[in-house]
Order: C-alpha cells, then structure tokens, then sequence
C-alpha cells in the first residue's frame, strides 16, 4: 500500500551558517494493507520526520514515497499540494504528538471536527464525538471544556479519539500514548484493533512497550534501516 | 476545484518608475525603493492562483507588500503592470481596465473585504444593522422589511446579540466590531471573502473565538477565504495554503503546514524562529 523507496530528508538552517541536517538517509520500507506498521529506534532517528513526510508536511529531499490505494497511485514525493490536500482529505489522518488547538475549542468540537469538515450533520458528528470521549473514559462534564485545561493522559485520548472518528483507509500516529495508565491502554488498544478488523492500515511510533508488542504486525527499525 | 482568481506578473510600483525600477523588479532584487527615482516597488511581478473553496495565507513582515495586494485584488488599486482575473462562475473576468459599473460588481457581489481596522470596514455613523444593511442594498435588495430581516439574521448568525442591532459601532467593543464586519461581508453572499489582519489588535482569547467563527462560517458557506497575517499563528489556523512575501516578492509557496514546519527560505526560517 504504501512503499517508501530510498527517502532522505534534509533540514538547512540558514540562519546557522546552512548547517545541514540528514536525519533521514536512504530510507527503504513496504507497508502492506491492513497491518499494523511500527516505526522504532531511539529519540532523534526520524520517526515522526517519516510520518511527516508521508502526510506531505515536510517535503522530500531525495527518494520516492508511493502510495497505492483505492485503485489509484500517488507519488507522494512528486505531489502538487492540491493533490495532497486530496490524499488527505479521502485517505490519511494524523494524529500528532501534541494537541495543537486553538485556546478556545472544546473537546467535543475537536473531536467532531474532522467530521464536519466532510460535511456531517452537526447533531451526527456530536454524537459520535461523545461516543468516542466516552469509550476513552473522558468523563461528559469534561466535554465542553477546553482539552488545554486537561492532564497529559486525558489530553492524548482526546487526540486519538479525533484520530479515529473518521476510520480513513491510513492512519499515522506518533507516540500519543506515553502518559496513558493501564485501563486507557486497553482501550487504545482495543479501538485501534477495531479500526484493523474494519480493513484500516496504521503506521504508528508507539512509545509503549506493551502497545507496540501487542499491535505491531512488522516493526522497522529507522536507525538501521531494517525490519526487526 | 476550479481556479476562482488567478495573479499574473503583478507589479506595483508607487511613484513615476523607471528603467531601474524594472531591473529591480524583474531580477527580483531586494530593494524596496528604487535608487534612481526613489519609487516605492510594493510588489514585483507576483504570480500565482487561487482555486474554489481555498483557505490561502499571504504571510509576511510589514511593508512586505501584503495589504498592497489584497487592495489589488479587492480592486481599490490598480496594478502598475500584471493583470487580476477573476473566474465569475467559471468566465475568466479580466480586471484590467474595467469599468466603474463593473467594479462595483465584483465588489459587492463576488468579493468582500474585512479590514484589519473596522473604522476602515464599517460606517461608524450607522448601526450595527445598518452596516450590514448597506451590503444588501448594495446587492440591489430595495424591500426594507426584507434588508432589515437579511441583515440582522447576518448579525445573529455572528454572534451579536438582539438587542445590539441598533447600536452604533463605537458602542462595541473591538472583538464584536469584528463580528459586525464579518456579518457585512457575508451579508452579499460573496464567493471571495479578502481578511486584512482580522484578528490583530484584538486580545488572545477573542482572537481565538473570531477565528473559530470564521472556520465555521466557511464550514458552512463553503467561500473561499484570502487571509493576510503577519502572524503565523492567525494563518496557521486559518488556512491549507500560503504564500511567504518579502520586500514585495514571494519567497515560499506550499501547504501552510509544509511552510510552518519545514520553511526552507532563510526568510520563512527566520520567521518563524520569531515567533517561537
Ligand atoms: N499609497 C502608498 N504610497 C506609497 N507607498 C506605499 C503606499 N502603500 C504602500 N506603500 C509601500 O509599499 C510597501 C508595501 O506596503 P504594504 O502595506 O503592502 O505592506 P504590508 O505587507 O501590508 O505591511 P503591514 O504588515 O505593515 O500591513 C511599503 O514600503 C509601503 O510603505
Ligand atoms: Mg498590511
Ligand atoms: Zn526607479
């Protein structure tokens, strides 16, 4: 489904004399459909960079990034920004290390958020949105209030809960699972295996030992450019 | 999509111009004023389009020739060289040398403009609903019962409340004089809607609430939004695409998060480490 053939990324920081950055170089990995894909190594080899440059956040300096779904071809490292735009819109959600929200939004509008933007009934979306708070033990008085005054924990749920309100064909996660406790692992877990049985593909960085060993069908080694 | 509003080779040079001004244009110098004859050269053969339904950013330092270019484009200024097009349901409509008549079309029915400064955006001898009042009229709805239902309906829709709608302008505070003209610039049913700075001046948490108003609007009405920000946070927010403008050229065009997470100009870079 998505095949990464050869990908190096580099960051030139101008304003410090144009050092270069390499963190990735000749990055070569197979990510079939419907499996849970792991990305490992220690902090600094260049996840997240990767997930980055799949979603078309960050630009690709050399190599081809391809994706094969729904009977359509995309070369990621070619696309124009329309095009991402696209890819995203019908195939690709994100979910970031951090929240990233506006001060003012509360975690039911967050979480319907990505729905609406397709175009739900706001009474449908809603009612999703408190399914999913719900079923990641965010309690209900917490639902119109800012996901900026919660604990780490509750923040990340909220984060994986708009993740998976969508159920698009791919899903990129980046570690939001550091500062969950036993019973909201579980349910992680139990929703992202969900999300496999509805035919979904994830390429994730999980933090958790437990997570990664309990989920991952592969699990690809970034620093050494090899499958474990 | 298709394109809505298409750029080419635009210049805009304040003052007589000469031959040096077109050196310094065309070979995209930095200069913003020219040596010879002391012109200001606001912009420098910009290019580049818009599609449907786009949430586009022109991010850039003051003086980077921003607000120039949405006057431009909003047609209260004419180019020195270059030509606007404006797509009007799928015609290209070129914007040079039309007439007043014209104009004063593509100003109240396809475009509006919210200005950073509402004493420049709203009429502060008329009332809340009078201001959006304005629009409709101007889009050739003569039924006052009927002005006056749009225009308040507009101003609901905003957040203004009932028993506001009479009031005078000065009589709100910043973030609702805000909201006033975006209920005007709704209130013509645009397919364009120019944002000049919308939310600065205004304090953190109105800002915050103000744009989330205008995410919701464009939810719902589906226009397509131009927003120039000097702040990355405003367009961060606000839009899928930007261009990055210095000294009246365009240095960086891409997906806003492309631009905000791996800029590659020495100009973008330093932009944002600003902001950090
Ligand atoms: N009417 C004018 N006459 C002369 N110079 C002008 C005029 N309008 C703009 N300029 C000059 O053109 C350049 C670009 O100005 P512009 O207002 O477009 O910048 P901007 O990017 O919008 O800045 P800001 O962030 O401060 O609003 C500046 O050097 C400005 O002084
Ligand atoms: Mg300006
Ligand atoms: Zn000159």
């Amino acid at each position: 489904m998505l095949s990464m053939k050869n990908v190096s990324k580099d960051f030139v920081i101008h304003n410090q004399g144009g050092i270069k950055i390499t963190p990735i170089k000749d990055i070569t990995f197979e990510v079939k459909r419907n499996e849970i894909f792991c990305l490992t190594g220690q902090s600094g080899t260049g996840k997240s960079t990767i997930l980055k440059m799949i979603y078309g956040a960050y630009r690709v300096t050399k190599g081809n990034i391809y994706l094969k779904i729904n009977g359509e071809k995309y070369n990621i490292s070619d696309c124009q920004i329309y095009e991402i735009l696209e890819i995203r819109k019908k195939y690709i959600s994100y979910i970031s290390q951090f929240l990233q929200i506006l001060p003012r939004t509360t975690a039911l509008q967050y979480v319907s958020a990505p729905l609406l933007e397709k175009g739900a009934d706001k009474k449908e979306a809603e009612e999703k949105a408190k399914e999913m708070l719900s079923f990641f033990n965010i309690k209900k008085k917490l639902f119109n209030l800012s996901p900026l005054s919660f604990s780490g924990g509750e923040q990340q749920r909220v984060n994986i809960a708009r993740g998976l309100i969508e159920n698009k064909p791919l899903l990129l996660l980046d570690e939001p699972t550091a500062s969950l406790d036993v019973k909201n692992k579980e349910r992680v877990i139990k929703k992202i295996k969900q999300y496999k049985e509805n035919g979904g593909t994830l390429i994730g960085i999980f933090h958790d030992e437990k997570l990664k060993k309990e989920l991952s069908d592969r699990i690809f080694d970034v620093k050494n450019n090899r499958y474990l | 999509m298709p394109k809505i509003l298409e750029i080419n080779s635009l210049s805009k040079i304040y003052g007589k111009g000469c031959s040096y001004c077109n050196k310094i244009i065309y070979e995209k110098s930095e200069e913003s004023i020219c040596p010879e004859c002391n012109s200001v050269l606001a912009l420098k053969d910009i290019s580049f389009s818009i599609k449907k339904g786009d949430r586009f950013g022109i991010v850039g330092e003051s003086g980077s020739g921003k607000s120039t270019l949405l006057k431009i484009l909003y047609l209260l200024e004419t180019p020195t060289t270059g030509d606007v097009i404006i797509y009007d349901n799928s015609a290209p409509r070129h914007m040079s040398n039309i007439s007043i008549n014209q104009v004063n079309y593509f100003q109240n029915n396809i475009m509006s403009f919210i200005r950073q400064n509402p004493y420049q955006g709203l009429n502060f001898n008329f009332t809340a609903s009078g201001n959006v009042a304005e629009r409709v009229i101007a889009k050739g709805n003569q039924n006052f019962n009927s002005v006056r239902e749009i225009s308040n309906s507009f101003l609901s829709k905003t957040g203004i409340l009932k028993n506001r709608f009479y009031d005078l302008p000065s009589q709100f505070s910043g973030g609702q004089q805000q909201r006033i003209q975006i209920a005007k610039a709704l209130a013509s049913n645009p397919q364009i809607i120019l944002l000049d700075e919308p939310t600065t001046g205004l304090d953190l948490t109105i800002q915050a609430v103000i744009l989330d108003l205008l995410k919701a609007l464009y939810e719902e009405y589906g226009f397509t939004m131009v927003v120039v920000s000097h702040d990355l946070g405003i367009i961060k927010h606000l839009t899928d695409i930007c261009i990055v403008m210095k000294n009246g050229s365009i240095v960086e065009f891409g997906l806003t998060d492309q631009i905000l997470q791996d800029p590659q100009h020495p100009y973008t870079q330093s932009l944002i480490s600003s902001m950090l």
